[in-house]
């Protein structure tokens, strides 16, 4: 595998990991929010 | 008794409760199940591979950022909107965002569209289920061939008799299972039987994807008097980047073509799905969570098993010649010959079929949903009697495709439903949403009771690139086969009347569904139901 081939694998992976990322730090922290809702 | 009988159905009639996602995450591993087809372990692999390899991915991500996300907040905020109105299909959508007479038969398309799908996707999904038990019980260990798995293949569908089945009644039973099983889903609602399926089978789906991942790279060099075939090269003839390929129109049209399908926009499946989400749930983060499952599968899982392995053991140019047969060649006929070759081969092989398969179910329950919930909502049948109605349309179609295969009969719905239809249909709704309700009305949407902040470039993308996109791809499929399709240029005469046959069972289900939206427009206006 080239250089350029790492490159690509490796970019597309993180691309997609920061997306499941982030959606899953938003998710988690939303249901953080509601409960700190609750609570109050 | 009888009069008890007629104000009970009369109180069904008038006070029709639907169901609501129970939580925010079977909602999206409902969504992601129904994203995550065997297109994402079988279809963008061979794409990729053809069409540039690394480089594949610029145009795949740019259609994903301006075609593919745009597309899913779209359906997403128009199936909550209707929702609201109890309509959960695009007909009673579409007629509540313009109020216009013609529109609901617009709308038709996308309840018998997905139908017609699901109708021969059932099929394929049978096969998956098939060859999980043909692995598990080792019917095909000895064939090691790639011609080998071919004649296996083409016997077990009924075009040539051979030693491994002499008729097409087994392929015939596994489609009937099938079939029962999705039946049995339906029969259970949206919360009991549809996020069940989607709990237990997307986390199975995706620790089966990562055990063969595992295996697939610690691969190494199967055969050491083959040192090319390793899996280095394998990972090479996905990911090592063309750059001469992104001049060409085609690996654009591709990658567009692949965003479409992997995310199942533009079937109508995902209005219903949506249409079961209250009043000021969140579509934006959640459309995105299941957008970004479905690419998981798709680019780390789906692009890391079937061609790495592929080239590891039959090396480039076969795997080229199988890839250029097609997505299904490498998964029916090359794959087992892999799993025969791997120790517990056949624990292997039944893990990736039945991968398959889940991938498939999540998917054809998705398929049959809107005709469910158009039976329901518009029609107020109730569930069961609606579950049992849509299973025996999909045998009655089912059953065809089973026995007119080798007609071109299943390529014949695929290309004008399952292609076109899709683009055709993904376009009218864009517009519907974009110019027709506003986009002004159509942001709100997408926005209302949003957790995440999205860009105001999405306004722009949804109103001007996303339908633009769409018109590209719709003329440039139609002008490269669809003329030639609809000539039946190059078709053997034997196989033209079974073509006809599907195109008359296509529109004999149109015209069913124009009937009763008319039949169900007449009940709810003497209901006084409409606006």
């Amino acid at each position: 595998m080239t250089v350029y081939g790492w490159i690509f694998m490796i970019a597309a992976w993180s691309a997609i990991t920061a997306l499941c990322g982030f959606c899953l730090f938003e998710l988690l922290t939303e249901e953080e929010d509601v409960d700190e809702e609750l609570d109050r | 008794m009888e009069q008890a009988v007629d104000k009970h159905k009369q109180h069904q009639f008038h006070h029709h409760t639907r169901e609501f996602w129970s939580s925010r995450i079977a909602l999206i591993l409902a969504m992601a199940g129904n994203a995550i087809g065997l297109g994402n372990f079988l279809r963008f692999p061979v794409k990729a591979a053809q069409n540039g390899g690394g480089a594949f991915m610029i145009p795949y991500f740019i259609a994903l950022v301006f075609l593919g996300i745009p597309l899913l907040w779209v359906e997403w905020a128009m199936g909550r909107f209707g929702g609201r109105y109890r309509h959960g299909t695009t007909p009673g959508i579409f007629y509540r965002m313009w109020n216009n007479r013609f529109i609901k038969y617009v709308g038709a398309i996308g309840v018998v569209m997905p139908v017609i799908i699901c109708i021969y996707y059932n099929y394929i999904e049978s096969w998956t289920l098939s060859y999980s038990f043909f692995s598990l019980f080792n019917k095909y260990t000895g064939v090691t061939t790639r011609e080998g798995m071919g004649t296996f293949l083409a016997s077990y569908q009924g075009r040539v008799p051979s030693e491994y089945f002499s008729n097409i009644w087994t392929a015939y039973a596994f489609f009937v299972l099938t079939l029962a099983i999705n039946v049995y889903v339906l029969r259970k609602g949206v919360v009991k039987g549809i996020e069940v399926l989607a709990k237990w089978g997307l986390p199975l789906l995706f620790f089966f994807g990562v055990i063969l991942v595992i295996r697939v790279f610690t691969l190494g060099t199967p055969d050491p008097a083959y040192p090319d075939r390793n899996i280095l090269n394998g990972l090479a003839y996905m990911w090592n980047p063309d750059f001469s390929r992104l001049k060409d129109s085609s690996c654009w049209l591709a990658a567009a073509g692949q965003i479409f399908f992997t995310l199942s926009v533009g079937f109508g499946a995902i209005q219903t799905y949506a249409s079961y989400l209250k009043e000021k749930d969140d579509v934006a983060l959640s459309g995105l969570s299941a957008c970004s499952l479905n690419e998981f599968a798709e680019v780390i899982l789906g692009g890391s098993i079937a061609i790495p392995v592929a080239i590891a053991f039959f090396g480039l140019s076969e795997t080229q010649a199988i890839a250029k047969g097609g997505a299904f060649d490498l998964g029916f006929q090359a794959l087992p010959i892999v799993f025969q070759k791997l120790h517990f081969g056949s624990i292997f092989g039944f893990l990736w079929f039945f991968l398959l398969f889940i991938a498939g179910i999540t998917s054809s329950v998705a398929l049959s949903q809107p005709a469910m919930a158009f039976l329901q909502d518009e029609l107020r049948m109730p569930l069961k009697k609606a579950a049992n109605l849509v299973g025996a349309v999909l045998f009655i179609g089912g059953t065809m495709v089973v026995f007119f295969l080798r007609y071109g009969f299943l390529d014949e719905l695929d290309f004008w439903a399952g292609t076109v239809g899709l683009v055709a249909f993904a376009f009218i709704e864009t517009v519907l949403f974009a110019w027709i309700f506003g986009m002004d009305k159509g942001w709100h949407e997408i926005n209302l009771g949003a957790d995440i902040n999205l860009s105001r470039i999405f306004y722009y993308i949804i109103k001007y690139v996303t339908p633009l996109y769409l018109l590209v791809l719709l003329v440039t499929w139609f002008c490269q086969d669809g003329i030639a399709v609809l000539f039946m240029k190059g078709v053997p005469q034997e196989n033209v009347p079974y073509l006809w046959g599907a195109r008359a069972l296509m529109a004999a289900l149109l015209i069913t569904g124009f009937v009763l939206i008319k039949l169900a427009w007449k009940q709810h206006r003497e209901a006084g139901r409409l606006p």
